[in-house]
């Protein structure tokens, strides 16, 4: 059986094929450019095609993300917190414990056993702890955005940033600048900026030897850096990490098929 | 041994003959794996101490003594033994709540009792009375120059970062070595006022970061009056012996006391103490210097803001998480404080 | 008696005053940059130069703001806090509160009926509230800060700003620009959520009359009309509100000129 999960997020739709619950078999990223729904189809056709599916052949579909409800042929939606902590758990099975830094907002998730989310806490309300920040800097910074994470990678002597807030933290880093501190010192001074703010979250679910990054974070080198070197665990960062909450509604799609098949088998015998 | 910065029986590790280092971590952020241990919202004294254990800062000590004073450190002496790799001796111990009363003694005389004999199986020493009784005269002896130095404090030519810097020798030296430095500056106290500043009382768990002195002294005051849990609390001024058995006097040394939130003090016995610190010493205004997060000095400050505030001494309320240095903001806000006072003084 | 000079070294702008007879003869204003000493110097030089004062008719120089350090010329050092108290008692004798918004930071300061600081209260760690939101807030719109307190004025249906952090309210002002609203409601609603802001903070000290409103932000009528109407009281503006700080620092240095402090 064959379940997909789309992630349909602010500005990419995130997409995961999975079969009988077990076996991932494609992942596709498409941008949302106006429609929404137009984006999940585009991804789902991409991964079928690529699996030589026919649409029909996909058997449940199961929608997340902050446009999981903008997607008219779901047969399910599940919230991206649910989602996320169910596809870390499939990378990684030792995790416990999730985090992500979105754009605008960042949170850290306690997760058992079977998946499901126990403790969280969330940063929606400033941006110092979120991916804006890293986007405010390079805009003022003039440093491509794609740039901004292996260029911070050759830091030797970060420059931290004392200013909790993000926009006040610009005059720091200005002042940084005009003090010929080097780029990549202070590029990561932002990067363990944020990490300091997340693992901040991370410390009130209460810490695990070992945390799973989920959501872009994970093409950032310098993130997971910043994040390593903040916390000092053991830091789970792959490329697959983006598609934790699609893999994540794929699997939950899957279950609560089997849970539907039970049902009916139950009320036909 | 290290010891968590607060009240303990110091006279019975004199007794045997055991330094007690106090241990405040490294200042600054906690960070590693171990800060995670205990969430973000406990104080940085038990964050930064269970950092700095467990990156190794245990291995130039040969034990660890953890008093229960709050929440958190009980926390943290339980959570700290489970460290990876922590093979080094811990000991607790409880304090009595509350004021002198038949039940603290015996309370605490059983607690100091079985720490003692814990001490003294770990360090195969013999604790005699003899030995006791001389190490409380030490302490005594150091206790009654530290009084005289707080309580003639103006009379004192020295700036505070330089008093403190003496005073808190006090948390790693030898207490005979400490009790030398304390005399000779006790020698340098004069027969006049030596301070110029504007008398404040000081209020909270310790003087860090230290660069705080140096803004109140450069900003035209000085700390006339000390109430810090870590400085001012831990000094006990009595005129001598309180009982012939060593062990019960020891137990009178620990009520005589200053109120302390740690140790389960009324409020209201507490505050009368407090008016009567900034009443002594001529304070003209109220500094409360909290670190974030320490409960027990936190519960305390709504009812110093009424108390100093009735009496119309102003209140400054500074809040702390053991940073490196002052930030400019608090250095303006601790400026801004002493402007007031000095308007307040010219208009008066 | 000589003259008195007063330096305020803001976050975004140097100010300087020069008092004579507690009367403003001179004043200037300028950016501030990397060098602060040099900015300070430049200040100093610039006001000299507008109503044509020689340095040595100048006895006694104060500095004051976050850069106050930094003016090793001068004689005294005071704190921005004591400084507007002071310069908001001068040009407002009635004033009992002070609302100082600035660049990076807002500060309510209660006064007494001397001039002298009370009780204070400061937002010091984050953009909102601060002229920063506005500014941020502005460019997002397309907009001069000296041109958006005008234009809010001609709101018709302020538009609700929702979020606290500047950079999501940029977001959200972006937003709602998408949705077609008029950029004079979204500016009215970015000011009475500074309005609102500035309130708690005004609290915290105690509200009362007369409220004298400094710092750059007070230039905007918009901001003093939204804080007059949050605050249900009318609020003292001067055209010099934004050389408030260094004309409290003058004061101070003009009484010291006098012999010791004003009895």
């Amino acid at each position: 059986m064959i379940s997909c999960g789309l992630d349909l997020g602010s500005s990419l739709v995130k997409g995961a094929l999975v079969e009988d619950g077990k076996k991932l078999l494609a992942t596709a990223t498409h941008p949302v450019r106006g429609n929404l729904a137009e984006g999940g189809r585009e991804v789902l056709e991409q991964m079928a095609g690529e699996e030589n599916l026919l649409p029909g052949e996909i058997d449940y579909l199961c929608t997340t993300g902050f446009g999981r409800y903008m997607f008219p042929e779901r047969q399910l939606q599940v919230s991206d917190f649910t989602s996320s902590a169910k596809g870390a758990l499939f990378l990684y099975p030792a995790t416990r414990h999730v985090l992500d830094v979105g754009a605008q907002s960042s949170r850290a998730m306690a997760v058992s056993l079977t998946g499901k989310v126990v403790k969280f806490k969330m940063n929606e309300k400033c941006a110092a702890g979120a991916g804006r920040f890293v986007e405010r800097c390079s805009k003022y910074l003039q440093v491509p955005l794609e740039e901004m994470a292996t260029r911070a990678l050759a830091a030797e002597k970060p420059r931290l940033i004392s200013s909790v807030c993000a926009v006040l933290a610009e005059t720091e880093i200005i002042n940084n600048v005009a003090e010929e501190i080097p780029l990549p010192d202070i590029l990561m001074g932002v990067y363990l900026s944020l990490a300091q703010r997340a693992f901040g979250l991370m410390r009130y679910v209460g810490i695990d030897p070992e945390v799973t990054l989920v959501g872009g974070l994970v093409h950032s080198p310098a993130m997971v850096r910043a994040v390593q070197e903040t916390t000092h665990l053991k830091v789970n960062a792959e490329p697959l990490g983006h598609h934790a909450a699609a893999i994540g509604a794929a699997l939950l799609g899957y279950q609560r098929s089997l849970k539907l098949a039970r049902e009916r088998a139950g009320t036909g015998s | 041994m290290a010891v968590l910065p607060i009240h303990y029986p110091k006279e019975i590790l004199t007794a045997l003959d055991i330094l007690a280092v106090e241990m405040w971590g490294p200042p600054g952020p906690p960070r590693g794996a171990a800060a995670g241990r205990i969430q973000s919202y406990v104080c940085a004294v038990v964050r930064n101490a269970l950092a700095f254990l467990a990156s190794g800062g245990a291995e130039v000590v040969d034990g660890v003594l953890f008093p229960h004073t709050c929440d958190s450190l009980q926390g943290l002496a339980t959570q700290a033994t489970d460290l990876g790799g922590w093979g080094k001796a811990a000991f607790v111990f409880q304090h009595p709540r509350g004021g002198e009363r038949a039940s603290a003694r015996r309370f605490a005389l059983e607690e100091l009792r079985s720490l003692a004999r814990e001490l003294e199986a770990w360090t195969g020493r013999s604790l005699s009375p003899e030995l006791l009784a001389a190490a409380i005269r030490l302490h005594d002896e150091i206790d009654g120059c530290r009084a005289s130095l707080l309580d003639g404090r103006a009379r004192l030519p020295i700036g505070d970062p330089e008093l403190y810097a003496l005073l808190r020798r006090g948390e790693w030296l030898w207490p005979e070595e400490h009790l030398a430095e304390l005399r000779s500056a006790v020698g340098r106290l004069g027969p006049e006022p030596a301070q110029t500043g504007l008398p404040l009382l000081v209020t909270g768990y310790v003087p860090e970061p230290m660069s705080l002195l140096a803004t109140l002294n450069d900003a035209g005051a000085f700390v006339a009056a000390d109430d810090y849990a870590a400085v001012g609390r831990r000094v006990v001024r009595r005129n001598g012996v309180a009982d012939a058995d060593p062990w019960a006097d020891l137990i009178s040394r620990y009520l005589a006391h200053p109120p302390c939130p740690t140790r389960g003090t009324d409020l209201a016995v507490r505050m009368r103490h407090l008016v009567s610190l900034a009443e002594a010493s001529g304070a003209l205004g109220v500094l409360v210097h909290v670190q974030k997060f320490c409960e027990p000095e936190l519960f305390d400050v709504p009812a110093i803001l009424a108390a100093f505030t009735a009496r119309g001494l102003p209140v400054l309320v500074l809040e702390g998480e053991l940073e490196r240095s002052l930030s400019g903001q608090a250095e303006t806000r601790v400026e801004a404080f002493v402007e007031l006072l000095r308007a307040r003084g010219r208009a008066a | 008696m000589k003259l008195a000079a007063g330096i305020d070294i803001g976050s975004t702008t140097a100010k300087c005053v020069i008092l004579k007879d507690s009367q403003v003869v001179a004043s200037s204003l300028n950016p501030v940059g990397v060098n602060i000493v040099r900015d300070a110097e430049e200040a100093l030089r610039k006001a000299l130069a507008e109503a044509s004062i020689d340095r040595s008719e100048v006895g006694f120089v104060t500095g004051t703001g976050y850069g106050r350090y930094k003016i090793s010329f001068g004689q005294l050092t005071v704190t921005e806090i004591s400084c507007h108290a002071r310069g908001a008692h001068l040009l407002f004798p009635g004033t009992r509160l002070v609302i100082d918004i600035g660049g990076q930071d807002t500060k309510a300061i209660r006064v007494s009926e001397r001039g002298e600081v009370v009780d204070f209260a400061m937002n010091d760690k984050c953009a909102a509230g601060t002229g920063r939101f506005l500014d941020v807030c502005a460019g997002a719109l397309g907009f001069d800060v000296a041109e958006i307190g005008p234009l809010s004025l001609q709101a018709r249906h302020p538009v609700k700003v929702s979020s606290t952090c500047t950079v999501f309210a940029e977001s959200e002002v972006t937003s709602h620009v998408s949705r077609g609203k008029d950029p004079k409601d979204i500016l009215a609603g970015l000011h009475t959520s500074i309005a609102n802001r500035s309130l708690s903070l005004l609290q915290r000290v105690g509200i009362e009359p007369e409220v004298t409103f400094t710092g750059g932000v007070s230039r905007n009528e918009g901001m003093v009309r939204s804080l007059s109407a949050r605050l249900g009281l009318p609020v003292n503006v001067s055209p010099l509100s934004q050389y408030m700080g260094a004309i409290g620092a003058a004061l101070m240095g003009e009484e010291r000129l006098k012999g010791g402090a004003a009895q």
